[in-house]
């Protein structure tokens, strides 16, 4: 299948052409900052395809974001978990969010490390709750320093981001936006495909 | 994640002091507790103002200490691909019971020192055969022995709590409609949407916490707390999610024989970090347990003695507390409160977790920031 798409860093609505779905970027913020966190390397704790961290100063809102060709896509909160397999240590919620779009399920994104009360507000999202372009889903905070959340300062406050797509026969894989590491991307941003050709783990999209 | 019942042999301490010398570098008997209450770091009474009661006081004695990760870098945000240990459970022959969540694995440390994996990080016993779960082991954050030999494990991310029968083969209690899930790839068939019923229908979420109750088996399952009857039956207790505020996430439950009542333990502090749960002739009510004295947050763990005292682990605190369970007051029983999100290198109590309270009243725990330090602390 042909693959059209144009993608604009800064904010804009994914537009893109084919059979993918496009993520966009959570918040206003750097993508893997410090470099401990690129795509081609980073932990994938949840059994995604790739993973990064993107950061933003604690009290930032995050949202949730996909488009298609179409337009057509949604999110449905498949699970909320932990951001931790010790459950002592605690850094937040784990938000797994189902993506789909006209032809049903592509795969999932994590969102890891929320907060769901800021300020005396506060997000509650249920498993199975339908989200669409800018559901809220919470907010960045600094959790206390343990192994499963080594950050010292408030630079280091992220969210971590985790894809992954439906299989098909022959496998093939989510991919990440090939931005360089520490690069600020503004809000809605694209950074990852669910439902691309590509085929093998941690790769860049084409 | 303790209580009385799972530990009630009267030779744990006697075969955990000969645990020196095993193939792990164990340290039984290398007490650091006098240089850690010489630096005013343990809950020594010397530092009571003369007005307040008298805070409990222990001595440490290191029991062993379980390889662990290189030090993590800071601002990775990355988790440790090493050891992790989460629970401690003690068995009716004085081994010790060790769930690491890190390598994904259930150690047994033998009366005589010996360590051995029981279910290793791919699901399979020792040896090779293929457990009988569909998905792997992933995280055993509390490990609950049985009387028949057979130990629960509540499988955090799994979402669901895993039978070891003896010999270490495995079965699934209750999880997924029946089934233990891979941590991503098995939300195929939907949201987890946590639903009460029948075992094999009933859905969990993150079970964290087991305990043993007169009613059946508590679980500490995220936001809610579970009970499994001996009819095989699923019922949520209570569910958070229809309070404002920050979601609680209960990691920890146990039941006080001595008192009738059972507790549990909420990470995150908001609305409340320990709740009650009282029989009724309507079934189990919980309530929040307010409590005075020492603010607590991330109260992580709890477990209840044989005496009837009950104790509090504030993992991201580096603290333990005693409750008062009559005057509803937690006091600190040992270690320095972290007083910000960043640990301090020198506190004597570094993220406790896994805690168990032995048939003596001495507590195990583990202990370390990145280490897996298995520690006891012994009343005087």
């Amino acid at each position: 299948m042909r693959v059209f798409h144009v993608l604009v860093v800064g904010g804009a609505a994914l537009l893109t052409s084919g059979c993918w779905v496009g993520v966009g970027t959570p918040y206003s913020g750097h993508w893997d900052r410090f470099g401990f966190a690129h795509p081609s390397s980073h932990h994938r704790p949840w059994g995604g395809e790739w993973a990064t961290d993107f950061y933003a100063p604690p009290g930032t809102p995050g949202a949730f974001y996909s488009s298609t060709a179409s337009g057509a896509a949604w999110g449905l909160v498949a699970r909320l978990g932990g951001s931790c397999g010790n459950a002592q240590y605690w850094a937040g919620y784990v938000v797994i969010v189902d993506v789909h779009d006209d032809s049903g399920r592509r795969g999932w994104v994590a969102y890891a490390h929320v907060q769901d009360t800021w300020g005396g507000t506060w997000y509650r999202p249920s498993v199975g709750q339908l989200l669409t372009n800018g559901s809220g889903l919470g907010w960045t905070d600094r959790w206390p320093t343990s192994p499963c959340y080594q950050v010292t300062n408030d630079a280091g406050v992220h969210w971590h981001l985790e894809l992954w797509q439906v299989k098909g026969n022959p496998p093939t894989y989510s991919c990440y936006e090939p931005y360089t590491s520490g690069q600020y991307l503004l809000q809605n941003s694209p950074f990852g495909r669910i439902g691309t050709t590509v085929s093998a783990e941690r790769s860049p999209c084409p | 994640m303790s209580m009385t019942m799972r530990c009630r042999s009267t030779s744990i301490l006697s075969t955990l002091r000969r645990l020196r010398g095993a193939r792990y570098r164990l340290l039984g008997g290398l007490c650091l507790a006098s240089a850690l209450l010489a630096a005013g770091c343990g809950g020594g009474s010397s530092s009571q103002r003369g007005d307040e009661p008298a805070r409990p006081t222990f001595r440490l004695e290191v029991v062993a200490e379980l390889p662990s990760a290189a030090t993590p870098a800071p601002q990775t945000g990355g988790s440790l691909d090493g050891s992790d240990i989460g629970a401690l459970a003690l068995l009716p022959d004085g081994a010790l019971l060790a769930g690491d969540v890190g390598a994904r694995r259930i150690l047994r440390i033998a009366p005589g020192g010996g360590v051995t994996t029981i279910v290793d990080a791919n699901g399979r016993k020792a040896g090779g055969r293929d457990g009988s779960g569909e998905a792997p082991l992933a995280t055993p954050a509390d490990l609950l022995p049985q009387p028949d030999g057979t130990i629960l494990v509540a499988d955090h991310w799994a979402g669901c709590i895993r039978r070891i029968l003896p010999g270490a083969s495995e079965a699934v209690l209750v999880g997924y409609r029946g089934r233990c899930v891979s941590v991503g790839g098995a939300l195929e068939e939907g949201p987890m949407v946590p639903t009460d019923g029948p075992f094999q229908t009933a859905v969990m979420n993150s079970p964290a916490g087991l305990s043993e109750s007169p009613f059946g088996i508590l679980v500490a399952d995220s936001w809610m707390l579970r009970l499994l009857t001996a009819e095989n039956q699923v019922i949520t207790l209570y569910s958070g999610q229809g309070f404002p505020g920050s979601l609680p996430w209960f990691t920890s439950v146990a039941w006080d024989e001595t008192r009738n009542v059972g507790y549990a333990t909420s990470v995150v502090g908001t609305p409340f970090p320990l709740v009650r749960i009282l029989p009724t002739d309507a079934g189990l009510r919980v309530e929040p347990l307010a409590t005075k004295g020492e603010p607590i947050r991330w109260a992580s763990d709890v477990a209840v003695c044989p005496s009837g005292r009950v104790f509090v682990a504030a993992t991201m605190s580096d603290a333990l507390y005693e409750l008062d369970p009559e005057a509803g007051e937690l006091r600190l029983a040992f270690g320095v409160p972290r007083s910000g999100p960043n640990p301090d290198p020198s506190t004597p109590l570094p993220q406790p977790r896994g805690l168990t309270c032995a048939p003596d009243g001495s507590l195990y725990l583990v202990t370390g920031f990145g280490a897996n330090r298995i520690v006891r602390l012994v009343p005087e």
